[in-house]
């Protein structure tokens, strides 16, 4: 119980003075007669008191919640608030009324008070009511529920745990003749130089026309008239990014008459370039990089061409490099470490590879079992045929005097060893034939199959036999050689030439023409230089005539994998020649905007296996891989079958999309560009964004006490500088407050130790989600809502204040007091008169 | 005039007996004597005696005042009067942020605001109303009421901590609490410096001033970062006097020292602190010997933060890839099961549907639907959609993963849910949706990792660890400041939620489902539990600071420029319906004491 005025019971003193008066009188009333008028005074005195017991509910029973918000007509506001204010002028004590806007207000007719229109931050207005109410009421919400802020679903789940319960009433929002940028679709990152094409959205309630307008860096780039739908509209526009940064992209629409929101007009996006990448092209030949580099160089990309030897073996020289180019490089041009750091600068480093085909790649290059094929995305294993032919396999060797010992393994030994590692990598089917030579030619073991004829063991035995000779000539073995395997039976007609020596007097035509007989029939040709004094650009010549492969064998040793290598070679049939054209298997990234339909043909290819989890990009007629890519650790890896010019791709060389194709599949396996060790990004909290930059050293550990200064460019072009002060271990921010929407650039620089670093990204602040139409469904959401907290869904007009619930009300009990009082009046006159005197 | 309580004239059915009363003779008590000579010599009363006695007909209307007077306050009559003193409604607004916490001299800036507050509330009249506010970062209402006791007990319950006072919203909760009908004020109570602040307010402001100019040291930055082997420790400490600081600030776990670092920090100037630690705790305090006007913020303490392991069930008929790609997810483990045994333990941190979808969304906190079928209840789904190669655009978590959705295959048309957001999308086509389904955090994907080539990229394992840590991340976060509210994120429909403190004191105990912790008021170290059948489980470690730029400044500052008018332009002054009933009880009581002193019999 409590006593609403306890001053009241000052009066109580005059009990005593009750008393006092009744002892003075003379022939005073009896007790009876004090007693009752004590009672009376005691029951009056209490009264005034105005004692009450149970609890009061002393707040507000229901708090209205009106939307005040830019989507909605200014009528729909208005009669909102008017029917808000009639309800407030009614019930004041019962009754509070906040509005839903940008923040959340009381509701008032003054002009200047009027709520920020600019959003519709529903659960800020439901945590504002919940808390006038405390436990218990109601809150109803006039509202077209497109909220701006996010967790009105949330608040209105703890209003219902509080004892509120959400009433909600849909308004419909007021769009009907609306025009706005709805957004500017941009490639997520560019390269200097690369083209883009990026998509202005164009928003309309209804069909019309409406002139766009599109500036690139703020210089005009693009204005025109466009048809638009009801919906949106994709308004394309082609760039190139000329230079390294960011792009600013602004876009405004000039609306026809009848639309409401001037600030949707403009949208705005960024586009982070990086600058051009830069490649290492390794060619297997000298000049084999040629086309290839001349058509990325047109396209401002850097390229250093060097030859396989000249690969760094160690990760850190190829560290300024993003991609490299393998272009017909032999893995025999390559040593393991080489081709491991080649694998590393891939999976660890997560740079690009694509391996380029020819004549002494994949397959035909012994990638097989090599670092090389770990990052390539095929299997040196050609692919499966129904059935293949033997294999004629022919070995010339040199046996002049110059071949014999010297110091170390004899080279005579070693190329006879090499004939027999031959022998034993050739099918029972398979032919084989060896020819050894110096001034005369010596059929050691002559054309037959190892199953037929001379048995295995006598063919190498009469190979081991072979004695050393006199002078070299290699004109005259090779004729024999070729004139033989010329008449043998089979698709599959290889030789394999090994002298260290040199042809004097032989003229290149005569060579030139005696292969180009062979080629002819389809022989192939291969060679092995002996030794620093071999003829070793003859020896390459001889063998590019043959489309085969040459080596130099610069210590013997090396001579019968060499020879090996070949004759698997030879064993798997890689080498596939036609003329055909590529086919697409999929849509895919690397191939974007160019029409494979376009391609020129192309006249062979190394006959690889793709890897299962690689993606097969483009393939042959048969189903071979043409163009095979994959995900390999970090880094991706691409593998082009034909090369990149003669002898499978010369009709490329005059195609016009040629360095396009190139810049493209080699920019698909480029790492995307990024900060680096400064991250730099920018948090958004309305008005107020957090410019965040986090830092780290090189060994991974926070940069820490470094000098921050970030340098924002305005969308108005205007710059501020602003400190970003350190807030976390490597991490340093600062809050500003953007006052426009549009395209920020900011330049965060950091200086540590006299280094500095630099990051610039691009930031667009949104245009105010209060007037870009949405796709929220607001009667849902506030549907949502009641029923998150036992509500209703009222209909349209209905009365807000139900006072079928009215508020408990404390039990007064001052008319009680009052009413006893009264009762013992007429028995206090009645004892004052005598009565109950005997 | 009006009756209020018209049954209460019956009690003039006193006036009749009263009257009947009267026609009856006075009774006089009767004396038995031996003669009555002596009787005849006393002199009759003298006119002038006359005038002490009261005829009876005055001692009748009296008595029938006195009736009437009560059964008319019975009544309770009203007259549509003018207020002889306007009922006042008075909001104060109270300044609860931490710089109110300073001491100076014998008493703190928040006491010395109750104190005033109170006088206030006193010197209220009876009609008057009182809403108090207390104005932190989130304004709250504390109190309102009429100007008694229960507004002087709830006021007396304001405490300060927390950073920063949203006076804006303070005000705008204060004038939409006015009543109509009352002539309407604010009056804050502050040290000023808060922020945002109106421009203007509808009703007649009063600005109190509260604080001088102590000194003050502060932590107000206190951040760690767990390295491969090592913990980096941060610390901004902020010396605001016109004295030089010397102190040693203290970097402690579980209570043993890892650090001293004595300090000098020039007057009105700070100093940052970096170190490299080695250790196992999970919690870190920084601490600053001595003592100022403001203790609370010379600690700060800071979570060291371990990712759990979380068990992440996997339903699906074809679970390689998925499979694949969470093993790839540190901190998860991953059990797979067919559909036809799918049944994931209540509670369970994550399920991923791959392919497949119950027939109601189960009881776990979260919930990844991908390449979900068509046919089903939970989610509309159409026939799949050409992949192409259109853009992506995806909004955080996934940012710029995805260039383009040549990458994806078996993208399905998915009828975005009214709860979920859209995350990520191919033109018109939505790829990614999350929401929230009564508790449920549910994230579904509108195509088939397995169907593309996504799976064999790079982005692939990127994505399903952004998935996963977006649906599973930690319940709470690591620091928040004194009185900041937080929103539990783990999924705690109808679990009991307590707060514990570092000694295993229950602080705080929440009902079931409370999703939003409104704050905690002392710095330390708390521990957030969830009761799950009868077991409290722990969801997270929340570090609580109180130092805060905004906060170490003491100095009190001038009131803000916010334009108000100089009287309640609303303000009635319309007619009140007074109630008369006091005034007649008053007038019985006093006719009643006239009555008895004059009329002795």
């Amino acid at each position: 119980m409590m006593l609403r005025e306890p001053l009241a019971l000052l009066a109580l003193v005059l009990v005593p003075l009750i008393v006092v008066i009744w002892r003075r009188q003379r022939g005073r009333p009896g007790v009876a007669a004090l007693a009752v008028r004590l009672a009376i005074v005691v029951l009056l005195t209490l009264a005034l008191a105005r004692p009450e017991w149970g609890t009061v509910h002393s707040g507000p029973r229901l708090v209205v919640l009106v939307d005040q918000s830019a989507s909605l007509s200014d009528e729909t506001r208005a009669a909102l608030a008017q029917r808000a204010t009639a309800l407030l002028d009614e019930h004041p004590a019962d009754v509070r009324v906040l509005t839903v806007a940008a923040g959340s207000a009381a509701l008032t007719a003054d002009a200047a008070g009027q709520p920020d229109p600019a959003g519709s931050q529903l659960a800020h207005a439901l945590a504002q009511a919940r808390r006038m109410l405390g436990a218990g009421g109601r809150i109803v919400v006039l509202s077209d529920g497109l909220a701006t802020d996010r967790g009105a679903l949330d608040e209105a789940r703890a209003a219902g745990l509080a004892g509120i319960t959400v009433d909600t009433e849909h308004v419909a929002p007021s769009l009907e003749d609306e025009v706005w940028i709805a957004r500017i679709d941009v490639p997520r990152s560019l390269r200097e130089g690369d083209p883009f094409v990026l998509s202005v959205i164009v928003g309309a309630t209804r069909a019309t026309s409406a002139e766009v307008l599109l500036t690139v860096d703020g210089a005009d780039a693009w204005r025109g008239t466009v048809a638009l739908g009801p919906g949106e509209t994709r308004v394309p526009y082609r760039g190139e990014a000329r230079r390294s940064g960011v792009i600013r992209v602004e876009a405004r629409v000039v609306p026809p008459a009848g639309d409401r929101f001037v600030e949707n007009d403009q949208g705005a996006a960024v586009i982070p370039v990086a600058p051009a990448p830069r490649l290492l092209l390794v060619e297997g030949r000298t000049g084999a990089g040629a086309p290839l580099r001349a058509a990325l160089r047109t396209l401002g990309v850097t390229v250093d061409v060097v030859a396989p030897s000249a690969v760094p073996a160690q990760l850190t020289p190829l560290a300024p490099y993003e991609g490299i180019v393998l272009i017909d490089v032999s893995a025999a041009a390559l040593s393991l470490d080489q081709m491991a750091t080649l694998r590393e600068h891939v999976r660890s480093e997560g740079r690009g590879l694509v391996i380029a085909g020819g004549r002494s790649s994949f397959t035909l290059g012994g990638y097989a079992d090599t670092p090389l094929e770990d990052v390539a995305p095929v299997l040196m294993e050609p692919p499966p045929r129904p059935e293949r032919a033997a294999v004629n396999l022919l070995v010339i060797f040199d046996r002049s005097a110059s071949m014999g010992p010297q110091s170390g393994a004899s080279k005579f030994v070693m190329a006879k060893e090499a004939a027999l590692l031959a022998t034993e990598s050739l099918r029972p089917e398979d032919r084989l034939g060896v020819l050894a030579f110096d001034i005369d030619q010596q059929w050691v073991v002559p054309f037959q199959s190892l199953t037929d004829g001379v048995s295995l063991a006598e063919i190498q035995s009469r190979i081991a036999r072979v004695p050393l000779g006199g002078g070299t000539n290699i004109y005259g073995a090779l004729e024999a050689g070729l004139d033989a395997m010329m008449a043998q039976d089979g698709d599959t007609r290889h030789v394999v030439l090994m002298t260290d020596g040199r042809s004097f007097g032989d003229q290149p035509e005569a060579f030139a023409a005696l292969i180009g007989r062979a080629r002819a029939a389809d022989v192939t040709l291969s060679t092995i230089a002996i030794g620093e004094d071999a003829d070793v650009a003859l020896l390459a010549d001889l063998a590019q005539l043959g489309a085969g492969r040459s080596y130099v064998a610069t210590v013997p040793d090396d001579i019968p994998r060499l020879t090996l290598i070949e004759s698997e070679i030879a064993r798997s049939e890689p080498q596939i020649e036609g003329t055909f054209r590529a086919e697409p298997v999929a849509p895919h990234p690397a191939l974007a905007g160019l029409d494979v339909a376009t391609f020129p043909a192309l006249d062979g290819y190394v006959g690889v296996t793709p890897k299962p989890q690689a993606e097969l990009v483009l393939r042959s007629p048969e189903g071979d891989p043409v163009l095979a890519a994959w995900q390999y650790g970090l880094g991706r890896a691409l593998a082009w079958l034909p090369g990149i010019a003669e002898p499978w791709a010369g009709a490329w060389l005059d195609w016009p999309g040629y360095p396009r194709f190139w810049s493209q599949l080699i920019r698909y396996t480029l790492p995307e560009p990024d900060s680096g060790l400064l991250q730099v990004r920018v948090l958004a909290r309305g008005a107020v964004v957090t410019i965040r930059a986090d830092s780290l050293m090189s060994s991974g550990a926070p940069l820490d006490l470094a000098d921050t200064q970030a340098l924002v460019t305005l969308p108005d072009g205007t710059t501020r500088t602003v400190t970003l002060l350190q807030r976390a271990p490597g991490r340093y921010e600062q809050e500003v407050r953007l006052a426009s929407s549009g395209a920020y650039l900011i330049e965060v620089r950091q200086v540590r130790d006299g280094i500095q670093r630099v990051t610039t990204i691009g930031y667009v602040h949104p245009v105010p989600a209060e007037y870009l139409p949405s796709t929220d469904r607001g009667a849902e959401v506030l549907a949502a809502l009641s029923a998150a907290s036992g509500g209703s869904v009222l209909p349209p007009d209905a009365p807000l204040l139900v006072d079928a619930t009215p508020a408990a009300a404390p039990l007064t009990l001052w008319t009680w007091l009052i009413a006893a009082a009264a009762a013992l009046w007429p028995l206090a006159v009645a004892l004052q008169r005598g009565w109950g005197r005997r | 005039m009006n009756l209020l309580l018209p049954l209460g004239l019956l009690a003039l059915a006193s006036v009749p007996l009263i009257i009947v009363i009267h026609l009856l003779r006075e009774r006089r008590r009767r004396l038995v004597v031996a003669s009555l000579a002596l009787w005849r010599r006393i002199a009759p009363p003298q006119p002038r005696d006359r005038r002490v006695r009261w005829p009876r007909w005055w001692r009748l209307l009296l008595h029938l005042l006195i009736a009437g007077a009560l059964a008319l306050a019975l009544a309770q009559p009203v007259f549509a009067g003018w207020n002889l003193v306007p009922a006042r409604h008075l909001a104060i607004v109270i300044d609860t942020s931490a710089s109110m916490a300073a001491r100076e001299g014998t008493t703190s800036r928040i006491a010395e605001a109750r104190r005033r507050a109170a006088e206030l509330v006193r010197a209220s009249g009876g009609a008057d109303r009182v809403t108090v506010i207390a104005a932190g970062a989130v304004p709250r209402i504390v109190a309102e009421g009429d100007a008694g006791d229960g507004v002087l007990a709830a006021l007396a319950t304001v405490e300060a901590g927390g950073a920063g006072c949203d006076l804006a919203a303070a005000l705008a909760l204060a004038e939409a609490a006015l009543t109509a009908g009352f002539t309407r004020e604010i009056v804050v109570f502050s040290d000023g410096g808060a922020t945002p602040v109106p421009r203007r307010v509808g009703v007649p402001l009063r600005w109190e001033a509260v604080g001088g100019d102590p000194g003050n040291r502060a932590i107000t930055h206190f951040a760690v970062r767990r390295g491969p082997a090592e913990v980096a420790v941060f610390a901004h400490i902020v010396n605001d006097d016109d004295r030089p600081l010397a102190t040693v600030a203290r970097l402690t776990a579980d209570g043993v020292t890892l650090r001293r670092e004595n300090l000098g920090i020039a007057p009105r100037s700070a100093t940052d602190l970096v170190w490299t630690v080695r250790t196992a705790a999970t919690t870190l305090s920084l601490i600053l010997d001595g003592a100022d006007a403001l203790p609370a913020d010379d600690v700060a303490y800071a979570r060291i933060g371990t990712p759990a392991a979380l068990e992440v069930v996997l339903v699906s008929p074809r679970p390689e890839v998925m499979l694949r790609a969470l093993a790839s997810v540190p901190g998860l483990t991953v059990r797979a099961v067919a559909p036809a045994d799918a049944a994931p333990p209540a509670g369970s941190a994550l399920v991923v549907y791959d392919g497949w979808l119950p027939a109601a969304w189960p009881d776990v906190g979260a919930i990844l639907a991908v390449n979900p079928p068509a046919g089903g209840t939970l989610l509309g789904v159409g026939a799949g959609v050409a992949p192409g190669a259109a853009p992506v655009t995806a909004a955080e978590p996934f940012g710029d993963i995805l260039a383009n959705s040549a990458d994806l295959g078996g993208i399905v048309a998915l009828e975005v849910p009214p709860w979920a957001d859209v995350l990520m999308r191919a033109d018109d086509h939505p790829l990614i949706v999350r929401g929230s389904v009564d508790g449920r955090t549910v994230m579904v994907w509108a195509f088939d990792p397995a169907a593309g080539a996504l799976a064999t990229r790079l982005a692939f394992p990127i994505l399903v660890g952004r998935a996963v840590r977006a649906l599973v991340a930690r319940a709470t976060p690591d620091q928040v400041g004194v009185a900041e509210p937080f929103v539990i994120t783990a999924s705690v429909a109808d679990a009991g939620i307590r707060i514990v403190d570092a000694d295993a004191r229950v602080v705080a105990a929440l009902p079931a489902g409370t999703r939003t912790i409104d704050g905690i008021a002392a710095p330390g170290i708390y521990h957030i539990e969830a009761q799950f059948g009868g077991t409290w489980l722990a969801l997270g470690t929340v570090a609580v600071n109180a130092g805060d730029p905004r906060e170490a400044r003491l100095v009190a500052l001038p009131a803000p420029d916010i334009a108000a008018p100089e009287r309640d332009v609303a303000a009635p002054v319309r007619p009140q319906p007074q109630a008369w009933w006091p005034w007649l009880v008053g007038l019985a009581l006093a006719a009643l004491l006239v009555d008895w002193w004059r009329v002795p019999r």
